[in-house]
């Protein structure tokens, strides 16, 4: 059993962000959905994908290099959610998005994401098992492959969610001499610091894992969402309470040890 | 019986793993069964490698035969189909001398293979890499060029000003003349306060988002392998 103290702590908050899950997911169940805080890359992304499908283009999602199972699965896990929520629409229209991958096992969950969807849908022979790509084994050749990718696609936005590094710079270079749109949700912070010049909506940090509740609305989604802001709250309260007991404490410090 | 073989066997099975892995953490005597679950989850993962390379042929296959891309296509099977070939030689000749588990490595890091990495990936991934920080400063410079509103300006410019200040105060043309001592102590305060505090905080958020993404997981509320 753990015996150190921030062990102890670390499992009580997994157990408290839990039951707030299921609490807000339950509430969100019954039908009572809050407002969620406005996330502009993707609040816009469905009304991007509809003008993308009018204009009988083609959208690429890029899910980086990351694989499920591996230290990247929930970040991987967060860019499938992205393409769970353009699957529906691009199956109800036909014109699936162009998914690239650099890992076998995100290839496989990537196709069968698509695949419910087009089930779903009634159009399972419609599903191109072709839009998802793999396209190379490690980060940098996936980037060149995104960025060949993206060179010839006719698309006026690209979205990234996924595991990515430093090599995200490079699509999103060829993404802005393409005039396109992107959108990027990332975890990495290489990545994110390389990207916050080039892309025109940038999900940073947990914002990325968010992309669920905005895109499918689903009640765990939102349930989940609400716990993360609220257990967020919990931890800076505590940083912040903390943080003014130093600082009483360095006072205290700075005046007991003064000169009388 | 479709959906009990699509939807809940699937979802039983992650969540068994799930539960099966977490005690681990806690108990010490128990490491022995995520060693196991994590070197079965690796066997399943190798067996996608398959898959990949269909797709890989499928994908490049069909644009050579309707001429979409065909160069690039072209290009790619047929070094795929090189390297493949050159590997499968090196495994052939090395057959007589070691067998079993050593074999196998030896495809995955032969002569070929290391060749290959060495010679081929390795400089062009260098390459690469050192293109990023052109790409970088070209970025910065369109973004304060593009951005239009005050505070989307003023964030691009905090950008690009404490992009050229870290960047001299790491040059070492500036360290070795001994007139930065400014720009040093101004790229270590960067490094040391505003950098490590937002990069903490990042952070922090992003491990909450991981802890709700396999809780959801763990309480079925998310199948991402299931109907």
């Amino acid at each position: 059993m753990p015996t150190d103290l921030a062990q102890i702590i670390g499992w009580v908050l997994i157990l408290v962000f839990g039951i707030s899950i299921a609490v807000f997911s339950g509430s969100a169940l019954a039908g009572r959905r809050p407002a969620l805080r406005p996330l502009s890359g993707f609040k816009s992304l469905p009304g991007q994908l509809s003008q993308v499908i009018e204009e009988g283009q083609s959208l690429p999602l890029s899910l980086g290099s990351g694989g499920v199972g591996g230290s990247d699965t929930a970040t991987t896990l967060a860019g499938l959610a992205v393409l769970e929520g353009l699957a529906e629409e691009s199956a109800a229209t036909d014109v699936p998005p162009t998914v690239t991958v650099a890992d076998p096992t995100t290839l496989m969950m990537a196709q069968d994401v698509l695949r419910r969807a087009y089930t779903q849908q009634g159009n399972a022979a419609g599903l191109d098992f072709r839009s998802v790509r793999y396209v190379a084994a490690s980060p940098l050749p996936y980037a060149a492959g995104v960025m060949d990718l993206l060179s010839h696609e006719e698309t006026g936005t690209s979205v990234m969610a996924g595991a990515f590094g430093p090599e995200s710079a490079f699509i999103a270079e060829e993404g802005s001499r393409q005039g396109l749109i992107q959108v990027a949700g990332v975890a990495d912070l290489t990545s994110q610091a390389v990207l916050y010049p080039s892309v025109n909506h940038l999900a940073i940090g947990e914002e990325m894992y968010a992309a669920g509740a905005y895109l499918s609305a689903k009640p765990a989604s939102v349930g989940s969402l609400l716990a993360q802001d609220l257990i967020r709250l919990i931890l800076v309260s505590i940083i912040g309470v903390v943080g003014v007991l130093q600082l009483i404490q360095l006072l205290g410090m700075l005046l007991g040890g003064a000169p009388r | 019986m479709k959906r009990f073989v699509t939807a809940i066997i699937p979802s039983a099975i992650t969540i068994l793993a799930i539960l099966a892995t977490l005690p681990t953490y806690l108990v010490p005597a128990l490491v022995g069964l995520r060693a196991m679950l994590v070197e079965l989850a690796v066997i399943v993962a190798a067996f996608a490698m398959l898959p990949g390379v269909v797709n890989v042929l499928h994908v490049h296959g069909t644009n050579i035969i309707r001429g979409r891309g065909r160069f690039y296509s072209l290009v790619l099977l047929f070094t795929f189909v090189i390297v493949l070939l050159l590997s499968g030689l090196d495994v052939a000749l090395s057959a007589n001398r070691v067998s079993g588990e050593a074999l196998a490595q030896q495809a995955m890091s032969g002569v070929v293979m290391t060749r290959v990495y060495e010679y081929v990936l390795i400089p062009i991934q260098a390459s690469l890499t050192a293109l990023l920080p052109f790409f970088l400063a070209f970025a910065a410079y369109r973004t304060l060029r593009i951005r239009r509103t005050i505070g989307s300006m003023l964030g691009a410019a905090v950008f690009l000003g404490t992009a050229i200040v870290v960047l001299l105060g790491q040059a070492p043309l500036f360290r070795l003349s001994g007139l930065d001592s400014g720009l040093i102590a101004a790229r270590e305060w960067i490094m040391r306060v505003p950098a490590m505090a937002g990069m903490r905080g990042i952070l922090l958020g992003v491990a909450l988002g991981i802890i709700a993404t396999a809780l959801r997981v763990l309480i079925g509320a998310d199948r991402p392998s299931s109907d």
